[in-house]
């Protein structure tokens, strides 16, 4: 039986921390919190989870210099990074996208299901649970 | 040899009136830059907490923390239809910083002027007492129907309304008024506040202006609520206008073609 996908969830507001992982638990995955920056390159290299979910204003290191990082190094630089911000400008989402994510999603206007939809298009070989 | 030095005159002049210009645009434009970046971030800051009750309320409505009864899914809903209203505001007001009537999205929808601006009156009321200020509305049934856009009208509306409370705060009397001629409804809001000055009252409708006399004052504002309005207004193929006496308050009027169907 294949092990459910593992996702690095960062994000640093911790009741939407709550929210996101609760709905991905009951989707079927595997969370992975990370609440700063560098913990989230720390955990990326320790755990290759399947998918990241990044938010941008983050402490530490933001959104987009994990996101640099991660593409720069061997280990990382494949797993799909999908960003969840409420930064909405269209100069931010143009960033994001250049520096490799592949998908740009704005926290206040994307519903639970519809992020679950998101992550399951970039995870289509993986196990991703019965609901 | 005073043709010359007159010459040397008109260039150094002319130079230093160009240098002037320019040093202005940068300054305007560097402000501009300044104050969108201020704005992105402060719908950021507005956009996190309504994205965590929306996500609370949602769990709750989709039955993530166990099956509702009618009564509850139907406040859980309610909740999330006022919050989703309150996202929608903010990404407008995010969008304004870079919007211009051409970009407006509006709709063409037929409705009661005179309806909304009672509805909006009495929404306000509870901020107007607050405030020490009273409305007096007279509603019409000699209105007829308007075409525009009724979500982003009321917009409007309660923008005008807003401004009026907070700027006649304590001081008491907003009159709203409609009338209706040339195939055109206009709408009036009449307050006795403290007015703008006469050499500001040609920027009043730009992006985020505000008058010199209330900065200083204990109101908030963001100086972009005219600037919207004259945007939506605009877009729906109206005019907006005021009239104000600094010190004696400000009419601020605002027309829609009527329905002709």
């Amino acid at each position: 039986m294949p092990l459910p996908a593992k996702i690095l969830l960062v994000e640093d507001d911790l009741s939407l921390l709550k929210i996101y992982s609760n709905k991905l638990k009951i989707n079927g995955f595997d969370v992975l919190p990370a609440t700063t920056g560098d913990e989230a390159l720390r955990k990326a290299q320790a755990e290759s989870p399947n998918i990241v979910l990044l938010d941008l204003i983050i402490p530490g290191k933001d959104g987009f210099v994990v996101l640099e990082e991660l593409k720069k190094m061997e280990q990382t630089k494949n797993i799909p990074v999908i960003i969840l911000s409420n930064l909405g400008q269209e100069s931010d989402i143009q960033r994001g996208r250049r520096l490799g994510a592949v998908d740009y999603l704005i926290k206040s206007d994307v519903s639970l299901v519809d992020l679950v939809g998101k992550i399951k298009k970039y995870l289509p070989y993986h196990d991703v649970g019965q609901q | 040899m005073w043709w010359f030095y007159l010459i040397i005159l008109i260039i150094f002049f002319v130079a230093l009136y160009v240098f002037i210009q320019s040093t202005r645009r940068r300054a305007m434009k560097r402000m501009e830059e300044q104050r969108a970046a201020f704005v992105s971030i402060i719908s950021h800051q507005l956009r996190t907490p309504l994205s965590v009750i929306k996500g609370f309320l949602e769990a709750l409505s989709t039955g993530d923390q166990g099956q509702l009864n009618d009564g509850q899914a139907e406040y859980i809903n309610e909740a999330l239809k006022i919050n989703l209203e309150t996202i929608r505001l903010v990404n407008d007001y995010l969008e304004v910083v870079h919007m211009t009537p051409e970009d407006m999205p509006v709709k063409q929808e037929s409705f009661d002027l005179s309806v909304m601006a009672g509805e909006a009156v009495q929404a306000m009321s509870l901020l107007a007492r607050a405030h020490n200020c009273e409305f007096f509305y007279t509603p019409s049934d000699k209105i007829p129907p308007v075409m525009a856009d009724r979500v982003k009208v009321r917009q409007v509306i309660d923008n005008i309304l807003a401004n009026a409370i907070k700027y006649s705060s304590g001081r008491g009397r907003i009159e709203v008024s409609l009338t209706a001629d040339d195939g055109y409804v206009t709408f009036n809001c009449r307050d006795n506040g403290v007015g703008i000055p006469a050499d500001q009252q040609s920027d009043i409708f730009t992006k985020f202006f505000r008058a010199k006399n209330v900065i200083n004052k204990d109101t908030k504002g963001s100086g972009l609520g005219l600037y919207l309005a004259k945007i939506i207004i605009t877009a729906l193929k109206g005019e907006i206008w005021l009239e104000s006496k600094a010190g004696a308050g400000t009419t601020v009027s605002f027309n829609l073609p009527v329905d002709k169907k």
